[in-house]
């Protein structure tokens, strides 16, 4: 093993979770930093606000650690986090109506919670965006969420077909005609706005 | 082939889902076909824009501060699920043990019967009229019972072969 490079650099992440289940703190931070960039791009594509999506990715991982006894090593690792991923962005837009039901009335409660990614919409953060971001975050915020949910999921890299299916507990082929409705969606909201 | 089949398979091109050969169809038809060639370049950049955006502009290791939380979501200890191998083989031992249970119960009886032969006295006896006017029982099935019962047979038939002895023989009386 080169000098500086800690026993669980070379693991694969399997391995690297059995150990997990085990309580394990240093093989939990190697999975911690080989998958917080993807965890944190896909909340930030589902809800275009990047302290929301870090919040989100640190409850995806504490999820992980609290059930780690149920790991059982089956399937692929990257699908077994992106389930939990999905989980945690499907409580979070529950919570989300909940609040909105309560707080407003409930018509501008449902067009909000139907599009989360509309909170780049506040005025702070739709400056610090471009103006081609702020369309394409409208984009997707119109599509249901299982499309964008597999949209953003390929989008981000590393998971293939199959994981996504996993992730999402459906069939590869269902993953595959959501992404495509997607793509069509966002090709015509953004007709026009991408120019050689 | 026309644009419209082409173009249809366009998202799956630039997902590298296609097969070998339908990927060959595709790049065959751009290279002749300038509009197509465009609309696949325009949906290229698109899905380039949109990677952009999703990925996170900055993203943070936060795992200090989230270790720090580790311990109030800990679960007590829980019994790890065992495995449906280990399951299956820990039901076929029981049923194993059962089995042999059951059929000793079930041979019980004839242990108890053999025991029985084997340390108790002989039972069943006939006389079978053997010329001997020994009583001969008619069942030993043990090694020690049928030694005894040979040597009571030839103890008797020594005191039979006394009282031959006591006549004269044949050679003599001739």
């Amino acid at each position: 093993m080169p000098a500086g490079m800690s026993p669980c650099e070379g693991a694969v992440d399997t391995a690297l979770m059995l150990r997990v289940r085990w309580g394990d703190e240093y093989a939990f931070a190697e999975l911690y930093r080989r998958y917080y960039r993807q965890v944190m791009s896909f909340f930030h594509g589902m809800s275009g606000d990047a302290q929301l999506s870090e919040d989100l990715c640190q409850e995806t991982f504490l999820r992980i650690w609290k059930l780690r006894q149920r790991y059982t090593a089956s399937g692929s690792f990257p699908a077994y986090v992106f389930a939990f991923a999905r989980n945690v962005w499907l409580e979070q837009c529950r919570e989300t109506r909940k609040r909105l039901h309560v707080e407003l009335s409930p018509d501008v409660a449902e067009v909000i919670e139907l599009a989360p990614a509309s909170r780049a919409t506040h005025p702070d953060v739709a400056a610090e965006r471009s103006e081609l971001a702020q369309y394409i975050f409208e984009a997707l915020g119109e599509l249901p969420v299982e499309q964008r949910m597999a949209f953003v999921m390929r989008t981000i890299g590393g998971l293939s077909i199959s994981d996504i299916a996993s992730a999402m507990q459906c069939p590869p082929n269902t993953v595959r005609s959501r992404k495509v409705l997607a793509i069509n969606k966002l090709r015509e909201s953004l007709k026009g706005l991408l120019v050689l | 082939m026309d644009c419209r089949d082409i173009q249809a398979d366009f998202i799956r091109y630039l997902d590298d889902d296609l097969s070998e050969e339908e990927g060959l169809r595709v790049e065959l038809h751009i290279a002749e076909c300038y509009r197509c060639r465009e609309q696949l370049d325009e949906l290229g950049r698109l899905l380039e824009a949109c990677r952009d955006v999703i990925e996170h502009p900055c993203p943070v290791d936060r795992f200090d501060e989230l270790r720090q939380r580790l311990p109030s979501v800990d679960p007590p200890y829980t019994p790890v699920p065992r495995r449906p191998e280990l399951r299956r083989r820990e039901l076929i031992r029981k049923l194993a043990v059962a089995a042999v249970i059951v059929a000793a119960l079930a041979a019980s009886p004839l242990l108890v019967k053999g025991a029985r032969l084997l340390f108790s006295p002989v039972q069943n006896t006939a006389t079978l009229g053997n010329g001997t006017g020994v009583a001969v029982p008619f069942r030993v099935p043990f090694l020690e019972e049928k030694l005894r019962l040979q040597e009571e047979v030839a103890e008797w038939s020594i005191t039979g072969s006394s009282e031959r002895d006591e006549r004269p023989s044949r050679s003599a009386r001739d």
